[in-house]
């Protein structure tokens, strides 16, 4: 597959098959940071930031390391790797610009452990996407999460004052609209086909 | 200044100690994965000669690993098409009639989709459908490795026409059941089939029995 | 000690359950619940991670240098998910390529290491251990339970076993990732009932 390739993945990787809504990767962070508009755009930003670096050093790592003997050992290779690469972004972003560290950088601990970004670069090596691919699946699936944490914090706050059974206030609500906004998104499949 | 020491005193440990960590663990997992690779290899392997020989309607049934292997490897000639369009499989059925069965790959909705395809001695009917590889959406599109999935393409004549959504049209000869919910992934496995069908085996029809 | 062994799994199972109170740890695993085998293979691995990774962190936390706890902690949890990967391959091939990527996300999976920074750091090896159980248990039974009800609805199988006869109309949105989202939440719903009633008359 060629450019095209990578262009449709990144689509996919945005709408039919975005990574929270089809894969529920992401969730925890998901569910406790979907309270505000702007903290969402916040985490969304930098998710993508590093879903997209990680997957296209993960790929190398991948491809030019640890095939074949070692590929046993990716996952604890892809973590140390994305644990390292969140650390080094957060020092140079600490030394480098004061409004992007206040913007970016509580967010930045978090993303360690945020399934998503693993994820990403596990079903990179499973699907065997290219180089080109793998950055435009890692870009795609950042962004897809982003749009669906934004647009989770806006229902959220809409429906802040309604009245909501007890039992179903905070997650309980918040997967339900997941679930409709992942219907929703089905809609969206047809419109891309990889291949 | 004994508090620096004692900085790099702590940064040593840090060091030291997870080094030994890391040595630790990898040698631990090293020694399970060398212990394990042979079986892992041997299920790798497995699961090709097994999807090949049931694509040629052979029944494997419940002989283990060893004994099918030991059947590929007496039945199963690997051959090229003309004009190096790729290989395929004559297999000697223990019946004593001939299969041919063929390697396909291609898009599925998320992956790669990689199968066999065999088909009986006079080119005219399918023998069996296997997959060996797909990255479909487990439980919606991955149930075309479902058994109800493959076994419905024996007996039946490609190209296939239409993709069928309720029971009554699976007897058709020319379509195949999709899998509910994963229109997707049925439709890539009709295109891929089709190509394959109009590529390999059209190409196959053209060399005469006896050298094929 | 036998009435904190008993505190603890209450907990794990109920008062603070990692799923419904404290919801952590959906992200990898409610992905295969669709499918029974699938789900029960998926929390298997995850009660040996959490239980195994619990205990050695236990062990080891006198020795663990607090700048480096994190990387440690997930270099041990990665270790015992490459196991279970390992196991897999070789001992269940079938379900191993079926869960695919899924296995490999066991390390990301917040209840771990939730459990080893909130409990394992500061306790010793055995109530660790079993709190890994716990924990593990309590949320192993809620996935099942949603993958019994998404599975029957949405395929009319259980364990690929027909259960439903051929007058079920198969709920396909069970099986589409909406079905899981819908499920979690009445489970929560119904789960946070009950906590609420025995709250209210305590």
């Amino acid at each position: 597959m060629t450019f095209l390739g990578a262009f449709a993945v990144f689509f996919a990787a945005i709408f039919t098959n975005n990574i929270l809504l089809t894969n529920y990767l992401g969730m925890c962070s998901f569910l406790s940071v979907s309270r505000e508009v702007k903290t969402s755009v916040g985490l969304g930003a930098a998710v993508t930031f590093v879903m997209a670096f990680t997957s296209a050093i993960n790929w190398a790592v991948y491809h030019y390391l640890l095939v074949p003997d070692l590929v046993y050992l990716r996952y604890i290779v892809f973590i140390v790797v994305i644990a390292a690469f969140v650390q080094i972004v957060e020092m140079i972003i600490e030394r480098v610009s004061d409004v992007l560290y206040a913007a970016l950088g509580i967010f930045l601990p978090l993303i360690t452990v945020n399934c998503a970004i693993l994820g990403v670069s596990l079903f990179m090596v499973i699907r065997e996407y290219t180089f080109l691919q793998s950055f435009a699946f890692g870009l795609g699936s950042g962004l897809g999460w982003m749009l669906a944490i934004i647009a989770m914090a806006g229902i959220r706050r809409k429906i802040a004052k309604s009245p909501i059974p007890r039992g179903l206030e905070g997650a309980g609500i918040t997967l339900i609209i997941a679930g409709i906004m992942a219907m929703a998104f089905v809609g969206f499949s047809g419109m891309i086909t990889l291949g | 200044m004994p508090e620096k020491k004692g900085a790099w005193g702590k940064s040593l440990y840090t060091i030291v100690f997870m080094t030994f960590l890391t040595a630790l663990f990898i040698t631990v997992l090293s020694l399970l994965f060398l212990k394990t690779r042979p079986r892992i290899r041997v299920n790798e392997s497995y699961d090709f000669k097994s999807a090949v020989l049931h694509a040629a309607g052979e029944e494997t049934g419940r002989s283990g690993p060893e004994a099918l292997i030991a059947h590929y490897d007496s039945s199963v000639e690997e051959k090229k098409l003309p004009e190096g369009k790729g290989l395929y499989y004559k297999v000697l059925r223990r019946d004593g009639s001939v299969s041919y069965v063929f390697p396909f790959q291609g898009p599925g909705l998320w992956g790669e989709i990689e199968g066999v395809l065999g088909y009986n001695g006079g080119l005219t009917e399918i023998t069996g459908f296997d997959i060996l590889k797909q990255n479909e959406t487990p439980g919606l599109g991955g149930r075309i490795t479902e058994a109800w999935f493959k076994s419905q393409f024996k007996g039946k004549v490609g190209p296939f026409i239409a993709l069928v959504t309720s029971e009554e049209g699976r007897d058709s000869v020319n379509s195949f059941q999709a899998v509910t919910g994963a229109t997707s992934t049925s439709a890539a496995v009709q295109s891929i089939l089709n190509d394959l069908i109009r590529s390999s085996i059209e190409m196959l029809r053209t060399v005469p029995e006896e050298e094929r | 000690m036998k009435g904190n062994t008993k505190k603890l799994f209450r907990d794990g199972l109920f008062k603070n359950n990692p799923v419904f109170i404290q919801i952590l740890g959906i992200c990898s695993t409610l992905a295969v619940t669709n499918r029974v085998k699938n789900t029960v293979v998926m929390v298997a691995g995850l009660l040996f991670v959490v239980a195994l990774s619990n205990l050695t962190i236990s062990l080891l936390r006198k020795a663990i240098p607090s700048r480096v706890r994190m990387m440690a902690e997930v270099l041990i949890i990665a270790s015992f998910v490459i196991i279970v990967d390992i196991v897999l391959k070789a001992y269940l091939w079938d379900i191993s390529k079926q869960l695919g990527p899924y296995v490999g996300l066991i390390i990301t999976n917040c209840i771990i290491m939730g459990r080893a920074e909130a409990f394992a750091i500061s306790n010793p090896p055995w109530p660790s251990f079993l709190d890994g159980i716990a924990s593990g248990l309590g949320y192993a039974y809620v996935l099942v339970s949603i993958a019994i009800v998404r599975e029957l609805l949405g395929n009319g199988t259980l364990w690929e076993i027909q259960i439903l006869g051929d007058w079920w109309v198969k709920w396909t949105m069970m099986v589409m990732a909406s079905g899981a989202f819908f499920m979690l939440a009445l489970f929560i719903w119904i789960m946070k009932g009950i906590v609420f009633r025995e709250r209210g008359e305590a």
